[in-house]
């Protein structure tokens, strides 16, 4: 089994809908999860970046299998197989 | 001081007495305008405990500093104790009002006492008094609009006369109209001038820009007017879209965040028929408030319905969270629910309500399904005019949803009932409703959006939504519009310079440090006003249906993550675990006197 990333909205059309990516079988830091996408796809930059201080993102918000990633642990949080990840994109207006 | 804006107009339906008051320099420059005067005045002048229908409440309406001096600030404040919630409440409106306001050289109008009959308040150069209006009972706020097209009007419909909990206020409602109409939706606040009989104030200006602005560095003024026009032109313009914050629509419905059948799901399938593209389509006029470029007020046509001010919060609430997907059904909502006076965000969450509890078998003797065009006509009708289910309605999701047992069905915070954002999926959203001071709200802090980076972490969500509050809060003291810094492509830190910058042009003297601690001052004596009224920690909660697991995603909040957003939360704002502004935190904000 992989790691399932969901992308919505805007994200989608830097990404595709969605994507599954193998992780070693005792998981991966949300992190370097993170890192390997952009390595990827470098257009979602405009939305996260990893820098010096971690993870960080415009508006955007992310989800493991319907929690805030803030609530299980950030950027050291570990991602396992199975796990469904869902990103959403910043909103305008309001 | 430059600034002419301390005159305050006094207006005692009780007594028919109509006076003028200046406000002492020491009080404007600490509380300025808008949010700031209106929340002071209110905390000093409205008794802990009364009933907002009383003659005690008071409804404080205010312009901003800069409106007429600089483009863009035009909205007016209104704030009272609200009917709905019991607590602080503040509605902003765009239109003609504030920049009229600004003419007749007061900064704002306090309505206080009851009147045994109907009355208009009129302000011109020549006359400030009440009138009798018996004649204009049960009018809508297009006919008030048309009977003193010229001037700038701010009205109730039959909703507000009858005390509906969620009637509104309205500002230059009007068939045709030639600047955007605005609308003060939430709280309530409508019912509080019914309660007064006070059906209308009419308006007009008679002071020119030069005499307002007199001891003010003219080329200052002029370069920071062409630097913010460029911003609004690079930066603000591209986000509008189609105006109506329409183009929201489509990311919450692709973010799967758009409430669908009260809140049960976050998308439809037809959710297209509603989207920006399709509006855009039938639209046939923008127009705009008074020295705004940004056009964002939409008028619709499409076969012989036509509308003004169709709005993403009214398209969503009224749309898919009844299961309606059809443009003429819309309409005929926001035409009815406008003409009559009542709050689009309210009136869709307790349709879908009721709907819901129909469909479970909970309400006896009522029968509607989702998505009946004609039934919910009818049942807003009801409600405006107070008949049958529709009088229960009239007094707002968290009465009636006490009162039929059904709390767990029902999307509010603090009585206000939540607007057209999931916070399942947009999290950040949560801690903001549940901590607004007005209840269910977005507009505090809007902390998806993309004006600020944070990391992933518990500590920079909570820093991030204090910020916006407190900031937010200033922002409402000039009163800038909001569809400007939320629409912005770009973070608006340029642009709020700027305002500061105008700011002190009047004779202020505010750096981005003092600027943002006027926010927070502002936030905390709101606060105040509500602990007085008896809020404590239990109350800055969340409907109980956001913290069981979306059907469609799985995306939940359990409270266990909500109860540590909110220690931090409280924490970073200097309040007891309990959710009360400590004793040194009143200090350092200069309100140690409260």
């Amino acid at each position: 089994m992989a790691v399932i990333v969901r992308f919505y909205g805007v994200l989608k059309e830097i990404i595709n809908e969605k994507l599954e990516l193998e992780v070693p079988s005792d998981g991966i830091l949300f992190i370097n999860l993170i890192n390997e996408i952009l390595q990827k796809y470098a257009p979602l930059s405009e939305y996260i970046v990893v820098t010096e201080k971690g993870v960080e993102v415009k508006g955007v918000t992310i989800l493991v299998n319907g929690r805030h990633i803030m609530f299980l642990g950030g950027d050291k949080a570990v991602v396992r197989s199975g796990d469904i990840i869902d990103i959403l994109p910043p909103l305008h207006g309001g | 001081m430059v600034y002419p804006g301390k005159v305050i107009l006094r207006v005692d339906l009780s007594s028919d007495k109509v006076e003028e008051e200046e406000l002492t320099d020491s009080i404007v420059e600490k509380f300025v305008g808008g949010k700031g005067l209106a929340a002071y005045l209110m905390y000093r002048e409205i008794k802990p405990g009364i009933d907002p229908f009383s003659p005690e409440n008071k409804l404080f309406i205010f312009a901003g500093p800069l409106a007429f001096i600089y483009p863009t600030f035009v909205r007016t404040v209104v704030a009272s104790k609200s009917p709905l919630t019991g607590l602080f409440c503040d509605s902003y409106a765009g239109g003609s009002f504030a920049v009229e306001l600004r003419r007749t050289g007061y900064i704002g109008v306090v309505i206080e006492g009851k009147s045994d009959k109907l009355k208009c308040l009129k302000i011109s150069k020549e006359e400030k008094r009440l009138f009798e209006c018996e004649q204009l009972r049960g009018k809508t706020t297009y006919e008030i609009g048309e009977l003193f097209r010229d001037y700038s009007v701010l009205t109730i419909g039959p909703a507000g006369e009858n005390k509906v909990r969620f009637a509104s206020i309205y500002i230059d409602w009007r068939r045709n109209p030639i600047t955007r109409p605005g609308v003060a939706g939430r709280g309530g606040l409508g019912a509080i001038l019914g309660s007064k009989n006070l059906k209308a104030i009419v308006l007009k200006g008679w002071l020119r820009v030069d005499e307002l602005t007199k001891g003010i560095d003219k080329s200052v003024q002029r370069n920071l007017i062409d630097r913010y026009l460029k911003i609004i032109e690079e930066d603000v313009m591209p986000g509008i879209g189609i105006g109506g914050n329409l183009p929201v629509f489509k990311v919450s419905a692709e973010a799967k965040i758009l409430p669908t059948k009260n809140f049960q799901l976050g998308s439809h399938e037809l959710w297209r028929e509603l989207a920006d593209d399709a509006w855009a389509k039938v639209l046939v006029n923008r127009i705009t408030c008074p020295t705004c470029p940004a056009r964002c007020g939409t008028t619709i046509k499409e076969g012989i319905f036509m509308t003004e001010r169709i709005e993403y919060e009214t398209v969503a609430m009224n749309g898919p969270n009844i299961l309606i997907l059809d443009r003429r059904a819309l309409m005929l909502i926001n035409n009815t629910l406008n003409a009559l006076g009542m709050d689009t965000i309210t009136t869709g969450n307790i349709l879908a309500f009721i709907t819901e509890l129909c469909e479970r078998g909970l309400l006896k003797d009522y029968k509607i399904s989702w998505g009946e065009v004609d039934s919910y006509i009818r049942l807003i009708y009801d409600i405006a005019y107070r008949r049958g289910l529709g009088d229960l309605l009239a007094e707002g999701l968290a009465r009636v949803a006490k009162i039929l047992n059904a709390e767990e069905y029902a999307l509010h915070v603090k009585g206000l009932e939540i607007p057209a954002y999931d916070p399942r999926g947009v999290v950040g959203m949560a801690l903001a409703y549940a901590t607004a001071d007005r209840g269910g709200d977005h507009l505090r802090a809007w902390t998806v959006g993309v004006e600020v980076t944070t990391k992933l972490t518990l500590e920079d969500l909570v820093n991030l939504t204090k910020y916006l509050q407190d900031r937010n809060a200033a922002l409402w003291t000039l009163i800038a519009c909001d569809n400007i810094p939320s629409n912005a492509i770009r973070p608006p830190d340029e642009m709020i310079r700027i305002y500061i910058k105008m700011l002190n042009t009047l004779g202020f003297n505010y750096d981005e440090e003092s600027f943002l601690k006027l926010g927070e001052r502002i936030y905390n004596l709101t606060r105040m006003f509500n602990v007085r009224e008896g809020v404590r920690r239990k109350d800055d909660s969340l409907p109980p249906r956001l913290h069981k697991q979306r059907e469609d995603t799985g995306w939940v909040i359990t409270r266990e993550d909500f109860e540590k957003m909110l220690d931090l939360y409280y924490s970073k704002r200097g309040w007891s675990s309990d959710g009360v502004p400590l004793k040194e935190t009143l200090e350092r904000l200069g309100l140690q006197d409260l």
